[in-house]
C-alpha cells in the first residue's frame, strides 16, 4: 500500500492510496509517478474550488440588486402601513418566494404559544382549505417543521419533507400538499421568537447559501414591524 | 495523467483519492475497490488520524509505503483470519497504526 499526500501551499488537502494485492513494493520511479499524479490532482481540485467560488460570487452579485429591490419594497410597505403588519408580511412572503425560486411561502407570527399564518404566496385553494382553516392557528410544537425552527431559534433546511422522520406532522402535510424541500427562518426580536418565514419547493432541490442568506435579511423587517402591530 | 494510466504504470490493483474534510478524510474518487463500503463516493469518510495510513500521510505530509499490509496487520494485533477473509477490509486499510516508519 502506498499513501501519497496531496499538498497545496504546504498544506495537505488529501491523499492518494494505491494498492497491490501481492507483496511487491512500489519502485522509486513508480512512487515518483504517483507524486506527479498527486500534483496534477491538487491542481484539478484547486481549479474546481476556484470555479465554485467564482460561481458563488456570481450568484451573490446577481442576487444583490434583487435583494436591494426587495428590501426597498418591504421598507416602503412598512412606512405605508405603520399600524398593520399584514401588508408587511405579505411583501416578505412574496419576495421570499420570488427570490428563493420557491413554489410556496408563508409568514407566520407567534402569539404566546400559538402560531398564526399571516400571509402566504403560491398556495392553492386546497392549501387555504386545509391549512388556513383547519390547521391554523395552532399550538407551537417541535414535531412540526416551523415549530421546531421557532422553538430552537434556528434555521431549519429540510431536503425532502416527505421523507424526513423528524417532522411527522409536516411530513403528512407535505404529502398532501406536494411540499418537498423546505426552509424555515425564525424571526426574532430581543432574543425571543416572534414568528417565521417558510418557503417550499415542489421538487427536491435544496436552497443555496445565497438564498438562505437572502431570507435572513428579511427577518429584521418583520421584527421591526411587529411592535407596531402589537400596539394596535 | 488518468487513473488508468497510473494503474498501468504502477501495476496497482486499485486506488483511491481522499480529500481532507473537517476532521476527516472523504473518499472523492476510487479506481477498483480499495475501500469496500456501502456508501457512494463523496459520502464515505474516515477520521483523520495517524492510525490510518492515509491519515498519517496527510498529517506528516509525506509519502508512506507499507510493503506488506497483512504483516503489519498481524503486528498490530489483528487476527490473520480477519485479514485473509476480508483482504481489503477497512480494518486492514487502517492496520498499520504503530509500525509505520
Amino acid at each position: 500500500m502506498l499513501a501519497v499526500p496531496l499538498v497545496r501551499a504546504g498544506e495537505a488537502i488529501g491523499v492518494i492510496l494505491i494498492r497491490r494485492v501481492e507483496v511487491r513494493p512500489f519502485t522509486e520511479r513508480q512512487i515518483e509517478l504517483v507524486n506527479t499524479f498527486a500534483d496534477k490532482a491538487v491542481i484539478a481540485i484547486e481549479n474546481t474550488r476556484l470555479f465554485e467560488a467564482e460561481q458563488t460570487r456570481n450568484r451573490e452579485l446577481q442576487a444583490a440588486p434583487e435583494q436591494q429591490t426587495a428590501t426597498g419594497e418591504i421598507l416602503s410597505v412598512i412606512s405605508r402601513s405603520p399600524t398593520n403588519i399584514r401588508p408587511v408580511f405579505e411583501a416578505i412572503a412574496e419576495n421570499a418566494v420570488r427570490l428563493c425560486s420557491a413554489n410556496y411561502g408563508s409568514t407566520m407570527r407567534l402569539d404566546g404559544d400559538t402560531l398564526h399564518v399571516v400571509a402566504h404566496r403560491g398556495h392553492s385553494a386546497q392549501w387555504l382549505e386545509t391549512v388556513s382553516h383547519d390547521l391554523f392557528p395552532r399550538r407551537l410544537t417541535r414535531d412540526t417543521f416551523a415549530g421546531y425552527a421557532i422553538s430552537h431559534r434556528e434555521i431549519v433546511h429540510v431536503e425532502d419533507l416527505q421523507n424526513d422522520a423528524r417532522f411527522t406532522d409536516s411530513r403528512g402535510l407535505a404529502h398532501t400538499l406536494g411540499y418537498r424541500t423546505g426552509l424555515c427562518v425564525p424571526m426574532m426580536r430581543s432574543g425571543a421568537p416572534i414568528g417565521a418565514i417558510v418557503v417550499f419547493r415542489q421538487d427536491v432541490r435544496p436552497f443555496t447559501e445565497v438564498e438562505i442568506a437572502l431570507l435572513r435579511t428579511f427577518t429584521p423587517h418583520a421584527s421591526a414591524a411587529q411592535p407596531r402591530w402589537q400596539r394596535h | 495523467m488518468r487513473w488508468s494510466n497510473l494503474q498501468h504504470a504502477c501495476a496497482t490493483y486499485d486506488a483511491a483519492i481522499f480529500q481532507v474534510f473537517g476532521d476527516g478524510l472523504r473518499l472523492v474518487a476510487q479506481y477498483g475497490r480499495i475501500i469496500p463500503t456501502s456508501g457512494p463516493v463523496g459520502q464515505v469518510t474516515f477520521p483523520l488520524v495517524r492510525g490510518l495510513i492515509g491519515g498519517r500521510a496527510v498529517i506528516d505530509r509525506r509519502t508512506i509505503q507499507v510493503a506488506d499490509m497483512l504483516a503489519e496487520a498481524d503486528e498490530t494485533g489483528r487476527t490473520r483470519s480477519n485479514t485473509v477473509i476480508a483482504p481489503c477490509s477497512p480494518s486492514l486499510w487502517s492496520a498499520p497504526a504503530r509500525q509505520l516508519g
